[in-house]
């Protein structure tokens, strides 16, 4: 399928290395187009992002009582789920600018992750705009080791 | 794996290839062949773990707190895994805890080095305990191929001689390593229709 011509209302392909540090995003047809740290500043106040990316970045350690810069993942994982929608949300409307797109997103994980924190990945992206059903990306097979296999297990950890 | 696509592994054939993605928050190692994971491990170390250590170290030995950027900085400019041909050093500012007033340190690469010394060698052993779990194939193609580096985390300094001695493999760098999750998952996205089947878990299970 190369162009199709009902992708410019709906919104191009995109995909989103959605990382701890970094989140990037690739278009279908154009490349990487964004790369920008995943931290959002918001207003304690009434919840609002200030700034997205970059911005917020250089905000970390930098804020006043009312404003509070987050880093919404954390080992890989979810941490803050609304805030993780809203940077979603503030990316894909800065590559397409659209308000209507609904692009159909392809989202990487880190192979380690559990159903849940994947489960939380692919609805953060549903809410933020994107396709339904949002993509993921992983490695599937069984995992004998992490974290929530390792609780269940006998020995005291 | 997106990993090893936008590394321009050859993930497709029947030969073994090995990935280790260090992140900000994890670091995942895995042999592909065939398309699919052979042998895979997954450790919850990564940048962020490295910055840490080095506030941690800092304030043990300096009494001095440091700011997340500031640490991030410092690992970037003298972090490193193995011993420089030129041991660096700079000057980082934090508060003393002691006094309670702003302060300036010098501190070395090999102080550095000291100080994230152990989650550099969990990264290590992840690689290890992969190879280890390779079957006798894959792991002769991976000598032959090298291990490949991709992520934030493989543009620290000296980290590929660290593996290079410590498995005996032959290692190499991604072109693009900050990029190779992305132009993966991208390239996944250009032959959606292909790689539909095979690629993606709509449906995660618990």
């Amino acid at each position: 399928m190369s162009e199709n011509p009902l992708s410019s209302i709906m919104g191009r392909d995109m995909a989103v290395d959605l990382g701890t540090a970094n989140t990037l995003v690739y278009v279908r047809g154009r490349g990487i187009v964004l790369n920008e740290p995943s931290v959002v500043a918001v207003n304690v106040k009434d919840g609002r992002p200030l700034a997205v990316g970059l911005e917020a970045k250089r905000m970390i350690g930098r804020t006043p009582a009312h404003i509070q810069a987050i880093r919404p993942l954390k080992d890989g994982v979810i941490a803050d789920f609304d805030i993780c929608e809203k940077m979603l949300r503030y990316f894909i409307h800065r590559v397409h600018q659209r308000r209507f797109a609904k692009p159909r997103l392809v989202i990487c994980v880190p192979s380690g992750i559990t159903g849940v924190e994947q489960r939380a990945v692919q609805e953060a992206a549903e809410y933020a705009g994107a396709r339904k059903p949002a993509y993921i990306i992983e490695s599937p097979w069984p995992r004998p080791s992490g974290p929530a296999c390792r609780c269940r297990s006998p020995p005291a950890t | 794996m997106a990993a090893a696509i936008g590394a321009g592994l050859p993930v497709q054939e029947p030969t073994g290839n090995m990935i280790v993605d260090i992140g900000g928050g994890t670091s995942e190692v895995a042999v592909i062949s065939l398309g699919g994971i052979v042998a895979s491990q997954s450790v919850r170390v990564g940048g962020d773990e490295l910055d840490d250590a080095i506030v941690q170290f800092i304030k043990k030995e300096y009494s001095l707190a440091l700011g997340e950027r500031t640490a991030e900085e410092v690992k970037i400019a003298l972090g490193s895994a193995w011993p420089l041909e030129e041991e660096l050093h700079a000057e980082i500012r934090g508060r003393d805890l002691v006094t309670g007033l702003p302060k300036t340190i010098v501190t070395t690469t090999e102080e550095i080095r000291e100080a994230i010394e152990e989650p550099v060698a969990s990264i290590v052993d992840a690689v290890k305990v992969t190879l280890d779990k390779t079957p006798p194939e894959l792991a002769a193609d991976i000598m032959e191929q090298g291990i490949v580096l991709a992520g934030g985390g493989a543009l620290l300094h000296g980290l590929s001689h660290r593996l290079e001695h410590e498995t005996g493999m032959p290692i190499v760098l991604a072109p693009n390593p900050l990029h190779c999750v992305a132009i993966g998952s991208g390239q996944a996205l250009e032959e959606f229709e292909a790689l539909k089947g095979v690629l993606f878990s709509s449906n995660p299970q618990a």
